[in-house]
């Protein structure tokens, strides 16, 4: 159809030029030559045109890509930053104290938290290069943490776990689910003298899947051991992946500490 | 012999760091532990009842931490802080600390700790009475206010104080009718806290201005502060131009 209109235009040009041209050069030349005019302004047009769209489409594919890559490169920038926060050199510092100090007391045990140890830097490698992995994964990595706490502060820390398959087997981001946990057990367990109790609780209602964490705190402890920063990486990153769908909710009182995370409940293919 | 050992208590919530510094320790004929502590609490307790020499203090603790073990036991105990945590180095040295340990330590560095403990007893240098309040004094606002009443240790967050009333040398530290005597001076409290929350209303009172409901005008130019239980307290001129700055 443009097309049309094009050679409209463009027999309107040959017309403009058939009309000027004998009162340039007043030679029947031109008129013998009018189609062959006619002919190659047409064609002229169809190519300028052409190489316009190309352009356009060139330019607008050319974007397309570069944002693509910015946006692709920024989320993964803003994870990694994420993921190389988790471990704390602190729980690391510790846990070599852990084992220093089982070596001559009880070498089996003392070999045990190096495994311990290894896996769980494995796995918190290994599970962060995916972008979603299950949350039975997650749980998992969380299980190795806790048990390499357990080591240090013992029976002050215990866990209590109430999970559905159906929830188990959601898809996550990973690390999602264990600075919750490490929170838990940094800012809120190991401040008490007498220690007490996480309970993780993982349910599915319909679209939703939704992660509880709740544990006793020391409600007079000063501001600066509050959790703060875990918190709030962990809400920009539900919020960059999930957009509305994704919820954060952090409550305290009367020294217990709840983290509610709502997100799709999505299932691997 | 015996009575020139070096009494050494450890403080660690850990049970396995404080089988590791027992474990070192006992390479060390001159040192005799007579104490070991899980936290903060038992620390103060302790050190009151039994006035060690020495002091292996972790810093990352339930309650108390190990700075404000130190605050509320005076300077008279050399101590030398064990953690894991590098950020505190500098803080330690200025309540002054003999040597910071950082976990995992060698036994050698323990070694090596223990000869400057050692030094420091020696030499019976007591740290000046007020430098390790001053030191934590950098540390402002104050967030909690501690108080050593005979061996327990009360801590209050400053956002659950009514209002602080001067009593010479002490302060009375009034919280939700309750009252508890802290061994300070209310000018010296007055630079620690958050100026914007707490009004010096009269040379004898500092109020928490979250309490105030109203002031009333009592006879000639004298005011009265009505804090929201009911009590009243007087303010003073210049405690009413300071009131009225902080609330317009």
């Amino acid at each position: 159809m443009a097309s049309a209109i094009w050679i409209g235009i463009g027999q309107v040009w040959a017309g403009a030029v058939d009309l000027l041209a004998p009162g340039l050069h007043a030679g029947t030349a031109f008129a013998e030559r009018r189609l062959l005019i006619f002919v190659v302004g047409a064609l002229l047009f169809w190519l300028a045109s052409i190489l316009h769209y190309l352009l356009i489409a060139f330019e607008a594919s050319q974007h397309a890509e570069r944002r693509a890559i910015e946006l692709s490169l920024l989320t993964r920038d803003a994870e990694l930053k994420a993921l190389r926060a988790q471990i704390d050199p602190h729980f690391l510092f510790n846990s070599l104290h852990s084992i220093s100090a089982l070596t001559t007391v009880d070498p089996a045990a003392a070999r045990r938290m190096c495994l311990l140890l290894a896996e769980f830097l494995r796995e918190t490698l290994r599970l962060g290069a995916n972008s979603r992995i299950s949350l039975a994964d997650e749980f998992a990595l969380a299980d190795r943490f806790l048990e390499i706490e357990r080591v240090r502060l013992g029976s002050r820390l215990q866990v209590t776990r109430e999970t559905d398959p159906q929830a188990i087997a959601c898809l996550v981001p990973p690390l999602l689910i264990q600075p919750l946990v490490e929170n838990a057990v940094v800012h809120g367990v190991s401040q008490l003298v007498e220690g007490g109790t996480i309970h993780i609780a993982a349910s599915r209602g319909g679209p939703t899947l939704t992660i509880k964490i709740e544990n006793p705190c020391d409600p007079d402890r000063p501001r600066r051991q509050r959790a703060g920063l875990g918190l709030d990486l962990l809400k920009k990153r539900v919020v960059t992946q999930f957009g509305a769908e994704g919820t954060v909710l952090v409550e305290e009182d009367a020294g217990r500490f709840r983290v509610e995370v709502r997100i799709p409940a999505e299932v691997a293919a | 012999m015996s009575n020139t050992r070096i009494q050494t208590v450890i403080v660690d919530d850990e049970a396995l760091a404080r089988g590791m510094l027992r474990e070192f320790l006992a390479a060390h004929a001159d040192v005799e532990i007579v104490a070991e502590c899980g936290n903060g609490f038992e620390a103060v307790k302790v050190v009151a009842e039994m006035r060690p020499d020495l002091l292996l203090l972790d810093i990352q603790m339930p309650k108390l931490d190990g700075f404000e073990v130190l605050e509320l036991i005076g300077g008279d105990v050399t101590v030398v802080f064990v953690t894991a945590y590098d950020q505190y180095a500098i803080r330690a040295f200025e309540v002054h600390a003999v040597d910071y340990l950082l976990k995992p330590f060698s036994a050698e560095r323990l070694a090596e700790a223990l000869d400057r403990a050692r030094a420091r007893i020696a030499a019976k240098e007591k740290v000046p009475e007020g430098l390790v309040s001053a030191g934590r004094a950098r540390h402002t606002p104050l967030e909690r206010i501690l108080i050593r009443d005979r061996a327990d240790v009360h801590v209050i967050p400053v956002e659950k104080i009514d209002y602080l009333e001067s009593q010479d040398d002490y302060v009375s530290v009034k919280t939700a009718g309750k009252s508890f005597l802290k061994e300070q001076t209310l000018a010296e409290l007055e630079t620690l806290l958050d100026q914007d929350v707490f009004v010096r209303i009269h040379r004898r009172y500092i109020l928490n201005i979250a309490r105030l409901s109203k002031i009333e005008l009592a006879v000639k130019d004298n005011r009265i502060a009505i804090l929201a239980d009911g009590t009243k307290l007087p303010i003073s001129r210049s405690g009413y131009a300071r009131l009225k700055e902080l609330l317009l």
